[in-house]
C-alpha cells in the first residue's frame, strides 16, 4: 500500500547552521501521526518543506504516488497536501467564508459544487454562523478553526497541523480535538500534527515521530515512546507545556 | 578609455559616499529613502549658497553640510520614518517619496528651477596624470568620499555604537531584548546616513551643477549601488558607487550620455531578479 | 520585508457599498450634463479629471486590490499614448482600433515587467519598476525619429473626425472618457467579489498563506499587472487624443507615475469608489493650486501642494477617505 505521505533523507542549512539533517518518515492513509521535539529541532521548517514554500538541500516529498519535490507550494495543495500555520495566518480582509471559499475555488471537491462544499466544511467547524464574520472580530479558537477549514476544503488527503491548539482554554481545545478526529474519521484525511500540549498529542496520535536537533530519533506508538530512554533524554525528561 | 575610466572611478567615490547613507539606512532600519537624492541636494546647495554669498569656497561646507543635512534627516526621521521602522511597506514609501516631492519643490520655489554652477578657483584647475585630464575638484571630492567612508566603516566596527548599530542592524528584536536602546540608535544611525547624503552634495558640487531635481537623478544611484554592493554591506556600498559611476562614465563615452544610466538599470534588475543580495550582502538580510 | 498595504481595505457593509454606487451614478449623471451648462474650458477640467480618475482606477487594480506597488505605471499609460498617436501618424491605423493594439502592447509589457520583477520580495518590485519607468524615458527622449524626443509627438490633427477620434469640442472626449470611468468603476466592483478579486486580495494580504491555500500567486500577480497595465494604456490613448500631443516626462515620467496614484490613496485604496472621489478631490487640488500659483506668480507650487497632501494621506488616512467614513464591517454586515 502507499504511503499518504513520505518524507525522505530531508536536509536543509541556513547558511552554517545545519538544521535538519537527514529525515525520514512516513504518513499511513488515514493515521494521525504526532511529530515532536523540543524548539529549535526543526519542526516548522520540515513543514515548510513538506508545504513546498521552502526547498530542501536534499531530499525527496512523495505524496501518494507522486514525487512532489519539485512542485510549488500551491500545487502540493491543490493535490491536498495542506497546512496550518503556527502563527494564524488567514486573509484579513475577507469574510471567513470567502477564505475558505478561495480554497475550495483552487482545489474544488471531487464531487458537488464548490458551494456546498464550503457550507459542508463550515459547518463541520461549528463555523456556518460566522461565515461573514471578518477574521479581526474573531476569537483565536474560532480563527483557528477558520484555518483549518480553509486547509481542508475541497481536496485535502493530508492535513499538517502545526500547533493548533497553543492558547486554547481546554474547552475549546476539546472542541478542536473533537473537530480533527471527525476529519479524519469522516473524510479519511491523514493527520499529521506538530504539537507541544503533551496530553494531546498522546491521546489523538496514532503513532509518534520525535525529532532531535534536525534528526528523527525515534518513532512508535505513544505508550512506547514515553518510555524510549533516548527520547526521554531529549525531550520527555521535563513535562509537556 | 582611461580617461572614462578614471572619471569614472572619481565620480564613484562621491556616488560611493552617498549610496553608503543610503545602504546604511536601509541595513539599520529597513527603510528606503526615496528622499535621499533630495539631502544630497540640501548638500549641494550648501554649498552653492556658500559659494554665491560668501564667496567662499564650496569646499568649506563640508564641515557644515553633513550637519545641516543630517539635522534635517534627524526631523525626518522623528517625525515621518519613525513609525515604519523594521519592515519597508508601501506606505513607507509612499512617505519618502512625499518628501523628496516636498523638498524638491520647496528648492525650486527658494532658489529657482534653473540649474546652476559653481566656479571655484579650486575646481577649474586641471591635472594631467598620464594620459588622462582631471580636475582638482574631482580628485578632491573622491578623497574626502573615501576618507569618509573608511571612516564610517572603522566606526562601525571598532566603536561601541558601531557594533549596536550593527547589531540592530542584524535583528532589531534580539538587540532590544539584549538591551540597546534601539531608538537612539535609529536616530543616530539615520542621522548619520544622511549626514554623508549632505557631504556627498557639498563635494559634488564643486563639479556637478545643481537643480532642484538632481534628487531624482541621485536618487537610483544609490539605489542601485545599494543593492550591487550588498543589502548590509556599507564598504559594498561604496564599491557599488564605484561601478555605477564607472559604468556611467564608460557608457557616456562609448554610446550617448543620454543613455548613460540604461546599463545601470539593466544591472539593477538582474540583480534584483538572481542576486538580490548583491555583491557582498549576506542572504539572511532580508 | 515586503511591500504590503498594512492596511486592508475592509468589506463594505451593503449599506455603505450601495450609497458610494448612489454618490457615484449621480456624479456620472452630474458629469454627463455639464456639457450642456457649462463653457469648454470647465469641460475640459472635467475631462482631465475623468482621465485622472480612469488611471487611479486603473493602478488601484494591481496596487489597492493586489497590493503590489507599482511606482512606474507611467510605463503602460506612455505606451498607450504614444502607441495610439504612432499608429495613427504612420500607419493611418485610426485611434479607434489603435488604442487596442497599444493597450495589448502595454499587457505584453507588463508580462514581461511582471516575470523580471514579480519573482522577488514586493519591495524590489517596487523599486524595479522605477527603474524601468526611468529607463523608458530616457530611451524615449533619445530615440528621436520615432518618439520625437524631448519635444514629444503631435497627433496629426483632422479636425473634427469622429472615425479618427478627433473632435474640435471637449464634449465628446467627455462622453467617451465618462463612458469609460462608469465601466472601469463597475469592472472594479465586480473585481472584488469575484473568485480572480479574492485571489488579489489573498495575495496581498498573505503570499505565503496564499500559495499555501492553492493560489498561483506569481500567475495572479502578473494577470493583475497586465490588467492594470491595459487599462492604464487605454486612459494613455484617451489622453493623447484629446490633447493630441505626448511628450517624454508626461508619458513616462516620475511625476506621472507618482500622480497616477493619488487618486486611489487619496479617497481609499482597494475599494470601487476610492479612486473616484481621490480623483476629484486631486483635480480640484490641482485646478486650485494652478490657479493660486498664478495669482502668486509662482511656478512648482502644485508638486509641494501634492507633497503635502500625499504625506498627510498617508501619515493620518492611510485609507483614504472612503476610509475614514467606513468602519471595519464586523459582525452581522
Amino acid at each position: 500500500m502507499t504511503h499518504a505521505l513520505e518524507v525522505a533523507g530531508v536536509e536543509k542549512n541556513f547558511g552554517g547552521l545545519e538544521v535538519l539533517k537527514g529525515v525520514s518518515f512516513h504518513v499511513e492513509p488515514g493515521e494521525i501521526l504526532g511529530l515532536i521535539g523540543p524548539n529549535g529541532a526543526g519542526k516548522s521548517t520540515l513543514f515548510e518543506i513538506i508545504g513546498g514554500s521552502m526547498k530542501p538541500v536534499k531530499g525527496t516529498i512523495r505524496f501518494g504516488t507522486e514525487d512532489v519535490t519539485a512542485r510549488p507550494a500551491h500545487v502540493r495543495r491543490r493535490a491536498g497536501l495542506c497546512r496550518t500555520f503556527q502563527k494564524i495566518r488567514l486573509f484579513d480582509s475577507l469574510t471567513v467564508a470567502d477564505n475558505v471559499r478561495l480554497a475550495a475555488g483552487e482545489s474544488p471537491p471531487a464531487q458537488g459544487t464548490v458551494a456546498a462544499e464550503v457550507e459542508s466544511v463550515l459547518r463541520l467547524l461549528d463555523l456556518q454562523r460566522l461565515g461573514a464574520r471578518l477574521p479581526a472580530d474573531l476569537t483565536l479558537a474560532e480563527r483557528k478553526r477558520v484555518e483549518i477549514a480553509r486547509a481542508v476544503v475541497g481536496t485535502c488527503r493530508v492535513l499538517m497541523l502545526d500547533e493548533s491548539l497553543s492558547g486554547l482554554t481546554s474547552d475549546e481545545a476539546a472542541e478542536l480535538i473533537d473537530a480533527v478526529r471527525t476529519l479524519n474519521r469522516d473524510r479519511g484525511i491523514s493527520i499529521v500534527l506538530v504539537e507541544h500540549v503533551m496530553p494531546v498529542v498522546m491521546a489523538l496520535a496514532q503513532r509518534l515521530i520525535v525529532l532531535h536537533f534536525g534528526r528523527v530519533i525515534a518513532s512508535g506508538p505513544p505508550a512506547a515512546i514515553v518510555n524510549d530512554p533516548v527520547v526521554v533524554e531529549a525531550y520527555l525528561g521535563k513535562p509537556g507545556a | 578609455m582611461i580617461q572614462a575610466l578614471v572619471s569614472g572611478i572619481l565620480l564613484g567615490g562621491v556616488y560611493g559616499l552617498f549610496s553608503v547613507g543610503f545602504s546604511l539606512a536601509f541595513g539599520v532600519m529597513r527603510i528606503v529613502n526615496f528622499a535621499h537624492g533630495e539631502m544630497v541636494m540640501l548638500g549641494m546647495y550648501t554649498g552653492f549658497l556658500v559659494f554665491t554669498y560668501l564667496g567662499l569656497d564650496p569646499l568649506l561646507t563640508v564641515f557644515v553640510a553633513p550637519f545641516l543635512v543630517g539635522g534635517i534627516g534627524v526631523l525626518a526621521y522623528l517625525f515621518i520614518y519613525r513609525r515604519y521602522v523594521g519592515r519597508t511597506t508601501l506606505q513607507q514609501l509612499l512617505a519618502a517619496i512625499a518628501l523628496a516631492l516636498i523638498l524638491q519643490s520647496t528648492a525650486q520655489l527658494v532658489f529657482g528651477p534653473e540649474t546652476q554652477a559653481v566656479r571655484s578657483v579650486f575646481a577649474s584647475q586641471y591635472l594631467l596624470l598620464g594620459p588622462v585630464f582631471v580636475s582638482y575638484a574631482q580628485v578632491v571630492a573622491f578623497a574626502i568620499a573615501a576618507v569618509c567612508v573608511l571612516a564610517v566603516e572603522g566606526v562601525l566596527r571598532l566603536t561601541r555604537w558601531g557594533q549596536v548599530v550593527r547589531a540592530v542592524a542584524d535583528d532589531a528584536e534580539a538587540a532590544e531584548i539584549v538591551g540597546q536602546n534601539a531608538q537612539w540608535v535609529n536616530v543616530t544611525a539615520f542621522g548619520l546616513a544622511t549626514g554623508l547624503a549632505g557631504l556627498a552634495g557639498a563635494v559634488l558640487v564643486t563639479y556637478y551643477p545643481v537643480n532642484p531635481h538632481v534628487g531624482f537623478v541621485l536618487m537610483p544611484i544609490a539605489l542601485i549601488a545599494t543593492v550591487l554592493g550588498g543589502l548590509g554591506s556599507v564598504g559594498g556600498a561604496f564599491i557599488g558607487g564605484l561601478i555605477c559611476g564607472v559604468v556611467e562614465q564608460l557608457t557616456s563615452a562609448y554610446w550617448t550620455p543620454a543613455l548613460q544610466d540604461i546599463p545601470l538599470y539593466a544591472l539593477l534588475l538582474l540583480f534584483l531578479a538572481f542576486r538580490p543580495f548583491g555583491l557582498f550582502g549576506r542572504a539572511s538580510a532580508h | 520585508m515586503t511591500a504590503t498595504v498594512p492596511v486592508s481595505a475592509p468589506r463594505a457593509a451593503p449599506v455603505f457599498a450601495r450609497s458610494t454606487l448612489l454618490l457615484c451614478a449621480v456624479l456620472a449623471a452630474v458629469a454627463a450634463s455639464v456639457p450642456f451648462w457649462a463653457n469648454s474650458y470647465v469641460t475640459s477640467i472635467v475631462v482631465r479629471a475623468l482621465i485622472f480618475i480612469m488611471l487611479g482606477q486603473a493602478w488601484n487594480v494591481i496596487a489597492g486590490i493586489g497590493g503590489q506597488l507599482s511606482l512606474g505605471h507611467g510605463v503602460f499609460f506612455g505606451i498607450g499614448a504614444y502607441g495610439t498617436a504612432l499608429l495613427f501618424n504612420e500607419a493611418g491605423i485610426t485611434p479607434w482600433i489603435g488604442l487596442w493594439i497599444a493597450a495589448a502592447a502595454a499587457g505584453l509589457c507588463a508580462m514581461l515587467i511582471g516575470l523580471a520583477t514579480m519573482r522577488s520580495r514586493g519591495v524590489y518590485f517596487a523599486l524595479g519598476t522605477v527603474v524601468i519607468s526611468l529607463g523608458f524615458e530616457k530611451i524615449a527622449r533619445y530615440v528621436v525619429d520615432l518618439t520625437g524626443g524631448d519635444a514629444g509627438l503631435a497627433v496629426n490633427y483632422r479636425g473634427t473626425a469622429p472615425a479618427l477620434m478627433q473632435f474640435r469640442e471637449p464634449s465628446a472626449f467627455l462622453w467617451i472618457d465618462l463612458a469609460v470611468v462608469v465601466a472601469y468603476f463597475l469592472f472594479t466592483r465586480w473585481l472584488l467579489h469575484s473568485r480572480f478579486g479574492l485571489r488579489l486580495q489573498a495575495v496581498r494580504d498573505d503570499e505565503h498563506a496564499a500559495a499555501a491555500s492553492g493560489v498561483n500567486v506569481l500567475g495572479v500577480k502578473l494577470s493583475g499587472l497586465v490588467v492594470s497595465a491595459v487599462m492604464t494604456a487605454v486612459a494613455g490613448a484617451l489622453h493623447v487624443q484629446f490633447y493630441l500631443s505626448i511628450d517624454p516626462g508626461t508619458a513616462f515620467g516620475l511625476f506621472q507615475a507618482i500622480q497616477i496614484q493619488l487618486p486611489a490613496l487619496i479617497g481609499g485604496l482597494g475599494t470601487a469608489g476610492g479612486p473616484v472621489i481621490g480623483g476629484l478631490v486631486a483635480t480640484l487640488l490641482t485646478e486650485g493650486t494652478n490657479y493660486g500659483a498664478t495669482l502668486l506668480g509662482v511656478r512648482g507650487g502644485d508638486v509641494l501642494v501634492y507633497g503635502v497632501v500625499l504625506l498627510g494621506v498617508v501619515l493620518y488616512a492611510p485609507r483614504g477617505i472612503l476610509g475614514l467614513f467606513r468602519r471595519r464591517a464586523g459582525s452581522g454586515a
